[in-house]
């Protein structure tokens, strides 16, 4: 295996030694924020990494990539990816006792770009996600009212009949694409600020402020309730989900395994991406929480937890998610059917209990073969609960319109979704907590504002700024920024970011050193699976789901999905080409993070030189404290 | 003898055959007319009631849909009743005396539809238009409804629209109140974490400047030209040997 690792001189004098680690541990001098205990360390990192991608992510790839079969990839990529590069974070961090952009600068001042790239993608995902908090929001105060407002139409203006609008598609649909986003047909249409979506953006900015507002001394409390409370939730409602008709069928569909698409390759992409973004890595959040532990902590205990936790909680997720699925496809299978046996009852004038689904078929048959002509007209659907389980959906498609309509067929609705939404509300907030520790370490470091302002003041101002900035997100097209944020600004600048952190780690901090430095903190070396992965298995795993992604991204046609009236095939949602002027954004937020490594570094270099030349007859040198010439290290 | 015969059985038949043939007869013709009449009033009614009639309108009845096991049977009671309720609404809408003999129900089917035509009590050939019937019906809808334990969706009738009942709209919307606690919650909250974060940094700073000051009593306290030295005070002192000759120490 190879063991070179790059020259690095200057290397000792960045980072603190063991003595002075030590020194700093028992005196306790560091006015470096510390966790109260280690449970909140442990809910800080669990919430961070369970987010709502858990929950509306995993469980679509689980189906629609071969169900049970699903698992392999997912648990082999989790052991050989997720787990090695979470072990790298935590150790270091713990190590250099510094957030992003201290720890790279500390291993290498021209790695100074990786912190700052951390922080940029943590700015930008940390803006779109909160506003899909915000929509959380918005579905929670409108849940304390029975019927629930997304349970049927409204009507028109003269109350003679139903939104035609609605009507075509589905209340459900019609709520959140119209009375929620009122969405406009395309990216280019602006429009104005939706005035309810902009009091629940201040309502999330304003939540996350005060659960911040004193870093990890407030978050510490906070997360004991928002990392809590959605196993709570998730198990009520497998319970909940459990009771009602129609739920084993889609957990069986859900875990049925397909074997065959083990050997297609977009399966183990997505569960190898999937991994990695569930983890949270490279936001430098996770560096930046473990900073603050003592510096003996097992982090390497911590990492396999937090990686099972993790795991664990994405199966049980999806089982929950498909339990209602499958009570809602059920639902929609008998209503299918009913519908069918109606029209005939109807159009044959039956006794009304003759027809039912047991001879359904022969009596069609039978009804077919007599007069078609009738049965023709009476435009029958084909009911088949496969198809209606199979129709997988994923992201805030899931959670608010399939979700939403599978609780509005429950009783007590409004609690179950009080329950649903607010769990959703403490997902999205705990990985929030990372977000915002990933933007407002880097910037303490890279010191971006005068040292006496207090940290309750900064915090206000970089959420502030991002609150205004997220204006973007509660305009007519905001939905359609928030899926293009989703879908470029976290994808390519994480794995370009994780490679870098393996690779400077490895062969710029030294492996060795590395290994020396774990042994002193947890008291063995890591073992040869830790070595064999750092090395080799997990940089050659991201870099090659980096290329297969960019080869895919770049070669794929740059398409939205949109929702407009005058589609033909509406309700289905119309794929439209997006505007030239969207694939400059896209360079910018694919672009911009990514090359703040090489042009930070670049920068750096370039003013080191031009400083070389100025001072030649310099020598840098530190003072030394010395009496009588005697130089005494006591004093 | 003969003659007497011939004379009373003549005056018999003058006197009670020719008036008993005559009843016959007129109570023949009597049958008759009314056979004809029936018949002539039920092939006038077929002649309006009848699938596709302009005059009528279909009822489709769902009791299983609606009552479950707890249906009763549609016999001709049930028939009956619905007969007297829509005389009963055609009496409230038009103010005319109208009768159950005035509303004729025709093909019937086991799936419990059939139609109906409303006519006029004074003529039974004149059935009365749809539109009347139509208001009748919509006037008295939620009474009809009532009368079967059904409602708009298991007691339909073909060609009148139920009206929807319009929704009530809440005085103030919901998700506001909600708002409005949440956010209130949110700036107490913020107030509070302030608040205690100034004390808990008023009683820091109080605490250091205490500590402070007890650092310095005890360096100042004993430092000349930067070397401190312990005052005797404190301290016991140490016996100087040499002043004090032990005998067991110098033996010469």
């Amino acid at each position: 295996m190879p063991r070179f690792s790059l020259p690095n001189p200057g290397l000792e004098d960045r980072i603190p030694s063991y003595e002075e680690l030590e020194k700093r541990e028992t005196e306790e001098v560091d006015d470096r924020p510390k966790w109260d205990n280690k449970a909140q360390y442990m809910l800080t990192c669990v919430g961070f990494c369970v987010g709502l991608g858990n929950v509306w992510r995993f469980p679509y790839l689980c189906q629609s990539h071969g169900g049970g079969a699903f698992m392999i990839p997912f648990l082999i990529l989790l052991v050989f990816e997720g787990v090695p590069l979470l072990h790298l974070e935590f150790a270091i961090g713990q190590r250099l006792r510094k957030g992003s952009v201290g720890v790279w600068s500390s291993i290498h001042p021209y790695l100074k770009g990786m912190g700052i790239a951390s922080m940029l993608v943590s700015f930008l995902i940390g803006l779109y996600y909160n506003s899909i908090i915000a929509l959380v929001l918005w579905y929670i105060f409108n849940s304390f009212q029975e019927p629930l407002p997304w349970s049927k139409c409204p009507m028109t203006a003269n109350n003679t009949g139903f939104v035609d609008e609605c009507v075509r598609s589905s209340p459900v649909d019609y709520y959140w694409y119209r009375e929620t986003l009122n969405i406009s047909t395309s990216i280019n249409d602006s429009g104005t600020i939706q005035w309810w979506l902009l009091l629940c953006l201040i309502c999330a900015w304003a939540v996350l402020y005060v659960c911040t507002i004193r870093g990890i001394e407030t978050t510490g409390k906070a997360v004991y309730i928002t990392s809590t409370l959605p196993y709570l939730v998730l198990t009520i409602f497998l319970i909940r989900g459990l009771t009602l008709k129609g739920s084993v069928d889609g957990i069986i569909f859900l875990f049925t395994p397909k074997v065959e698409e083990l050997t297609n390759p977009t399966t183990w992409l997505d569960a190898g991406a999937q991994v990695f973004y569930s983890f949270s890595l490279a936001f430098g959040g996770l560096i930046s929480f473990s900073s603050y532990n003592s510096v003996h902590n097992n982090c390497e205990r911590d990492a396999v937890i937090i990686s099972v936790i993790n795991g664990f909680t994405s199966v049980y997720a999806a089982t929950v998610i498909y339990s209602i699925i499958g009570f809602r496809a059920t639902e929609q299978f008998d209503a299918c059917f009913d519908n069918n046996i109606l029209s005939l009852t109807n159009a044959f004038d039956l006794a009304e209990t003759s027809l039912t689904r047991g001879n359904y078929d022969e009596v069609l048959q039978y009804l077919n073969s007599t007069s078609p002509d009738i049965v023709n007209k009476l435009d029958l659907k084909t009911c088949d609960l496969q198809n209606l389980l199979s129709q997988g959906v994923e992201g805030t498609g899931l959670a608010f319109i399939v979700f939403t309509e599978a609780i509005t067929k429950m009783p007590i609705s409004p609690l179950w979704s009080i329950l649903f939404f607010v769990m959703l509300f403490c997902l999205g907030l705990s990985s929030m907590f990372g977000n915002i520790e990933g933007v407002l370490v880097p910037v303490e470091d890279l010191k971006l504002f005068p040292k006496n302002w207090p940290k309750e003041l900064i915090t206000g101002l970089i959420c502030l700024v991002c609150f205004f900035l997220a204006f973007i997100f509660v305009i007519n097209s905001g939905n359609y920024w928030l899926a293009l944020f989703d879908t470029y600004a976290g994808s390519i600048p994480l794995l370009i970011i994780a490679f870098c952190e393996m690779v400077a780690v490895v062969y710029i901090y030294g492996i060795d050193r590395f290994n020396n430095d774990i042994e002193w903190m947890i008291g063995h070396k890591p073992n040869i699976f830790w070595q064999a992965t750092w090395r080799v298995i997990s940089p050659l795993i991201m870099l090659v789901i980096f290329l297969f992604y960019l080869v895919i991204k770049v070669s794929e046609e740059l398409t939205y999905i949109t929702w407009d009236p005058d589609y033909e095939n509406f309700p289905n949602l119309a794929e439209v080409l997006y505007p030239g002027w969207v694939s400059a954004v896209i360079v910018l937020l694919a672009g911009v993070p990514s090359l703040a490594i090489p042009c930070t570094a670049l920068f750096l270099f370039i003013r080191n030189r031009c400083r070389k030349d100025d001072e030649r007859g310099l020598v840098p040198s530190a003072s030394v404290a010395s009496v009588n010439g005697i130089i005494n290290n006591e004093i | 003898m003969n003659e007497n015969i011939k004379q009373s059985s003549l005056w018999i038949i003058h006197r009670c055959a020719f008036p008993i043939a005559r009843m016959s007869f007129g109570i023949l013709l009597l049958a008759f007319n009314l056979f004809l009449a029936t018949e002539w009033g039920a092939t006038a009614v077929s002649h309006f009631c009848f699938k596709g009639s302009p005059y009528a309108h279909k009822v489709r009845i769902s009791l299983n849909a609606a009552l479950g096991d707890q249906a009763y049977v549609w016999d001709e009671c049930e028939q009956f009743y619905f007969q007297a309720t829509v005389a009963y609404g055609m009496r409230k809408s038009m103010n005319k005396p109208f009768n159950v003999s005035d509303v004729h129900i025709c093909a019937e089917t086991k799936r419990i539809s059939f139609y109906f035509v409303v006519t006029n009590s004074s003529d039974l050939s004149k059935p009365l238009p749809k539109t009347a019937v139509e208001e009748a019906i919509r006037m008295v809808r939620p009474r009809f409804n009532n009368a079967f334990s059904l409602d708009d969706r298991t007691l339909e009738f073909l060609g009148i629209e139920p009206t929807l009942a319009p929704h009530s709209e809440p005085s103030v919307m919901v998700w506001l109140i909600v708002f409005g606690v949440i956010m209130g919650l949110i700036v107490v909250g913020l107030i509070a974490i302030t608040i205690i974060g100034h004390r808990d940094k008023i009683k820091k700073t109080r605490a250091s400047k205490e500590r402070d000051e007890e650092n310095e009593d005890k360096s100042l306290s004993g430092i000349e030209n930067g070397i401190s030295c312990n005052p005797l005070d404190g301290t016991e002192g140490h016996k100087n040997e040499a002043l004090y000759p032990d005998d067991k120490l110098t033996q010469l």
